[in-house]
């Protein structure tokens, strides 16, 4: 009987909660509009458009003719598309960790009471407002082989001879590397010492008691402490490694060779340099599903843990 | 009181106003007409560094010279230029004229992006026949010419008189002493540079650009990108090879810094003794006083003269107004008989017959020797896809030179490709 009549309270204010469910969830779509209508018009339509013209030949004149997925077949036929792909993911190999383990460190150090703590902090940070362009136009000079400050400085300490850092290919993914690091470097620093003022300092006191000593410290309670802010920027990293563009675009210009030939760049040759734009289409829908499966992979196992 | 006296003055001033215009209108007794605001075109071209400080001046003296029309220029990064323009052309919005190249025309005709000029150069009195010759033919699709062709650019021979009269290579006459027009005389004399002239390359070679380096000598080797019926790449063949095993040699042997990232400075700089360089350095390099510099056409170590060239020309987008259309036609007249003549002074040999043959060009330093030199001239093949070519050219060259493969095998790869371009 008792369980009846809940039933029946439940059903009634199951029923009394409908309208208002609507009416709540039409709210949130009201709210939602804002971004919702930017991201249909600049995201989604887009990439659907990408995917519809992926579909078939076409040229600076406009679509020539439907080829179904014969566009797509052609890329896994071509040996340069995992290569370009390869490339992707070895800059990620390269630069997410360094750019992460960077950050941290520098954290770490403008985390202590030093002398001149904001100033060093900005002096971090600036590079990261500037535009891929400029700090690419400054490491193209700073790497100069002939006239570069950084060869220069490497002669000041006793190098012999000049390292061609843009043209000989096991210097380039470094000097692309570098050249990255110090631009957003100061992105990863502030993050992480956003993380570790969260951490409680009386952690920190217990710890020195109990004869902990500070790499103890840093590996049982930074570490630990900053590992929501820490999966953020694994994420961010890998992201942002992969979309390489600017950087070899100019720096490089892939070369020499194809060394730095990415797979966003391969997609910019071929739809504007070549003007196959629906090859380059088939291309950049094939990279996106592929981003997309690193993130989920990436949500996947960040939840797991946290659960 | 005070009421009434201020509405009289308003009166009385309402009275002089009026009066003080019809004065105006039946004093003179000619109205003055406003003159309508100039058409204003939007002019797109990739011209940096010193072409375009000429080009600046040729629109300030069309501006200056008439009050119809006003152009404002966009100079674009020249690397990015054709991204931009074709997204223009494709949207329907950009440019009212713009500077395209002449193997560039094709994908743009066939898709109707830009319109033939023949009617509208009647309308203004523009003569497609003072345009010599070669230049006109490159602009004629179907019978109808769809652009202004500016000028024809090449490479020449720059030299550095200084290393060379080091490395005892120069004549009495100041031209280098190329005795044997074949690889290996040519070789030997970059070697005798390098022997003799410490610190210094023999020869800048351009590997930024180097499918241009390339196309030169293939050019003078005989050879041919396509079949004659512009369906099949023929790049696979011995002349090729021999092409990329000479520059090869020359990377290997230390005659040229395949590291050199920007050779045209190298050899501005004096550190090089030879530079294949293009027309349009000849004010740069001239004008510098520190630099002994002289300019010889290629030499046909390959066996004959033709080189690779190209030609700026104007056109007119097709979604220009008609009334901007004949202001566009009116500019690229102007460029073309009288600015021409500031044009010849950036390097470019003018497309205009009447300025190649005035004394004014004539008596610029080694104009005689340019204009020898684009009669060799070989133009691309007219074809739509020749962007990609030309694209999927220059990165597999430059993998080819830079990664150390094989000519042959990389020429294979190559020929493969452009055949798929072909197909596609």
């Amino acid at each position: 009987m008792e369980t009846k009549l809940r039933e029946g309270k439940g059903s009634v204010a199951l029923r009394k909660s409908e309208p208002l469910r609507i009416r709540t969830e039409l709210k949130a779509i009201i709210y939602l509009i804002p971004f919702l209508v930017p991201f249909a018009v600049f995201y989604l339509w887009p990439v659907l458009r990408g995917a519809w013209m992926s579909l078939h030949v076409w040229g600076i004149q406009g679509m020539e003719k439907y080829v179904a997925v014969a566009n797509y077949k052609k890329i896994f036929a071509n040996s340069d598309f995992y290569l370009y792909l390869w490339h992707s993911l070895y800059f990620v190999l390269l630069c997410a960790p360094t750019v992460i383990i960077l950050g941290l460190v520098l954290a770490l150090i403008i985390n202590q009471n030093i002398w001149m703590r904001t100033l060093i902090r900005s002096v971090f940070f600036l590079p990261y407002v500037l535009s891929v362009s400029v700090i690419s136009f400054i490491w193209l000079r700073l790497f100069d082989a002939k006239n570069g400050p950084v060869n220069a400085f490497l002669h000041l300490i006793g190098l012999p001879g000049d390292i061609n850092w843009l043209t000989d290919h096991r210097f380039v993914w470094w000097a692309i590397t570098i050249a990255t690091d110090w631009w957003t470097v100061g992105f990863v620093m502030v993050l992480f010492l956003a993380g570790l003022q969260e951490i409680p300092t009386d952690q920190y006191e217990a710890a020195k008691i109990d004869g902990a000593n500070a790499w103890k410290r840093f590996l049982h309670i930074t570490l630990p402490g900053l590992s929501k802010v820490m999966k953020i920027q694994i994420f961010y990293q890998i992201i942002s490694s992969l979309k390489l563009f600017g950087q070899v675009q100019i720096m490089t210009g892939g070369g020499p060779g194809d060394t730095t030939n990415t797979m966003i760049r391969y997609i910019y040759v071929t739809g504007f340099k070549k003007d196959m734009f629906g090859l380059a289409s088939a291309q950049s829908m094939i990279f996106c599903f592929i981003m997309l499966l690193i993130a989920v992979i990436q949500f996947k196992m960040t939840d797991r843990k946290d659960g | 009181m005070v009421n009434m006296k201020g509405s009289i003055l308003a009166v009385v001033m309402l009275c002089a106003f009026l009066l003080s215009g019809c004065g105006d209108s039946s004093y003179g007794g000619v109205k003055t007409e406003q003159s309508p605001a100039p058409v204003e075109l939007s002019f797109w071209n990739p011209f940096g560094g010193g072409e375009g400080d000429f080009v600046e001046q040729i629109i300030k003296d069309y501006n200056d010279s008439q009050h119809k029309v006003f152009v404002k220029q966009l100079r674009l990064e020249s690397n990015e230029y054709y991204a931009r323009l074709s997204t223009a052309l494709s949207l329907g919005k950009g440019p009212d004229v713009a500077v395209a190249h002449v193997d560039r025309l094709s994908p743009f005709i066939k898709a109707k992006q830009i319109v033939p000029l023949d009617a509208l150069a009647n309308r203004v009195g523009f003569e497609f026949n003072g345009i010599e010759e070669s230049n006109r033919q490159s602009v004629s699709y179907n019978g109808q010419y769809y652009a202004v062709p500016l000028d024809t650019h090449f490479h020449m021979l720059y030299y550095n008189k200084d290393v060379l009269q080091r490395a005892e290579l120069l004549n009495a006459d100041g031209t280098p002493k190329l005795a044997e027009a074949t690889p290996e005389g040519f070789i030997r004399f970059l070697q005798q540079i390098r022997d003799r002239v410490p610190g210094v390359q023999p020869m800048a070679v351009n590997t930024p650009y180097f499918q241009e380096s390339f196309l030169d000598l293939y050019y003078e080797a005989g050879g041919e990108l396509l079949s004659t019926d512009l369906k099949k790449a023929v790049i696979h063949n011995e002349k090729a090879v021999q092409v990329l095993a000479f520059y090869q040699q020359l990377f290997d042997r230390k005659l040229s810094d395949l590291n050199d990232k920007a050779p045209w400075d190298s050899f501005y700089n004096g550190q090089a003794g030879l530079w294949f360089g293009g027309v349009w350095e000849a004010g740069h390099h001239l004008g510098n006083s520190s630099l002994n510099v002289g300019i010889m056409p290629l030499s046909p170590i390959f066996g004959s003269s033709v080189h690779w060239g190209s030609s700026h020309t104007l056109v007119v987008p097709a979604y220009v107004t008609e009334q901007k259309q004949d202001a566009a036609m009116d500019f690229m007249k102007y460029f073309s008989e009288v600015g021409g003549a500031i044009w010849g002074q950036a390097g470019h040999v003018p497309a205009s017959r009447a300025i190649v043959q005035s004394t004014a060009y004539q008596a610029l330093p080694y104009r005689k020797l340019f204009v020898i030199s684009r009669d060799h001239v070989k133009f691309a093949p007219k074809t739509d896809k020749y962007a990609a070519l030309y694209t999927a050219i220059s990165e597999d060259l430059q993998n080819i030179v830079q990664n150390r493969i094989e000519p042959g095998e990389g020429l294979a790869a190559l020929e493969k490709k452009l055949d798929q371009i072909l197909a596609n």
